[in-house]
């Protein structure tokens, strides 16, 4: 029985890798840093997988896991070095751009530049689709506090990337009728 | 009273002609970055690339790293359920 309990955890596991690779380096913007998060996650999930309450979301228990591991992590490496490598480097670089594979090369850069707060709720709700409230139980804030994160996280990535459509809702161009849309 | 109801009907025209001008103002709100600030289709776009950014890591084979440790920390409850055995 021990065994089987085992192996089935091993395989669950196994099976969220994929995703807790993509949280951690959209995360961090480090591909190394980011394997050593999930493996930090995976290590630390088996050791404490008595607290984990059968029939609750093993994901999110493990998305949590991995960013309290990561904001721990950089709450050390931000005493060391004040300045994000590549920040400024990112920013020259995110501009409009032709092709659709550039405009996600230029999406990844563009994500680095948000806080870290905003990242997160975005990824957490945008990319993995977890609902405001399971966000906001992993992330230990109101349902309000996350809704606010990722409507910022959104506006500045549509002005980084000069989203179309962004623009033409400034203060001077009002939408015609045909685009006024129910929100 | 007829006449009456003629000129109400078409000031009540008028009048929701007027309507319509002045509702398409609330929605323009650059300054803000709260909720409701981005047009839907701007972010159903941010929607769409970050899925597609998020998905094409998600799609990288994986490295044999991760199915060996997960072995590893299987294999070790092993052992320590064998030490358990022994010691009792």
């Amino acid at each position: 029985l021990i065994k089987s309990g085992t192996s089935q955890l091993q395989d669950e596991l196994g099976k969220l890798v994929p995703n807790l690779r993509a949280f951690a380096r959209s995360l961090s913007g480090n591909a190394d840093q980011a394997d050593d998060l999930v493996q930090e996650t995976l290590v630390k999930a088996w050791k404490h997988r008595a607290s984990f309450e059968p029939g609750t979301n093993l994901k999110a228990w493990l998305f949590t896991i991995l960013r309290n591991c990561f904001l721990s992590e950089r709450r050390k490496r931000k005493l060391e070095v004040e300045d994000k490598d590549g920040f400024y480097a990112a920013r020259v670089s995110v501009h409009g751009s032709q092709s659709s594979h550039m405009d996600l090369v230029d999406f990844a850069k563009a994500l680095e530049l948000l806080p870290v707060e905003q990242k997160e709720a975005l990824l957490l709700i945008g990319a993995e689709g977890f609902s405001y409230e399971e966000a906001s139980a992993m992330c230990g804030c109101a349902v309000g506090t996350i809704k606010s994160r990722v409507n910022r996280a959104r506006a500045k990535l549509a002005e980084l990337l000069h989203v179309e459509g962004a623009k033409d809702y400034g203060p001077d161009q009002f939408p015609s009728e045909s685009d006024a849309r129910p929100m | 009273v007829l006449s009456g109801e003629a000129h109400s009907d078409t000031g009540g025209e008028r009048m929701a002609d007027e309507k319509k001008t002045v509702v398409q103002i609330p929605y323009v709100d650059a300054t803000s970055h709260e909720a409701h600030a981005l047009a839907p289709i701007v972010q159903e776009e941010i929607g769409r690339r970050l899925r597609a950014v998020y998905g094409v890591i998600a799609a990288e084979p994986l490295p044999e790293k991760f199915a060996r440790l997960l072995e590893e920390l299987a294999k070790s409850d092993a052992d320590e359920d064998l030490e358990r055995e022994t010691d009792t």
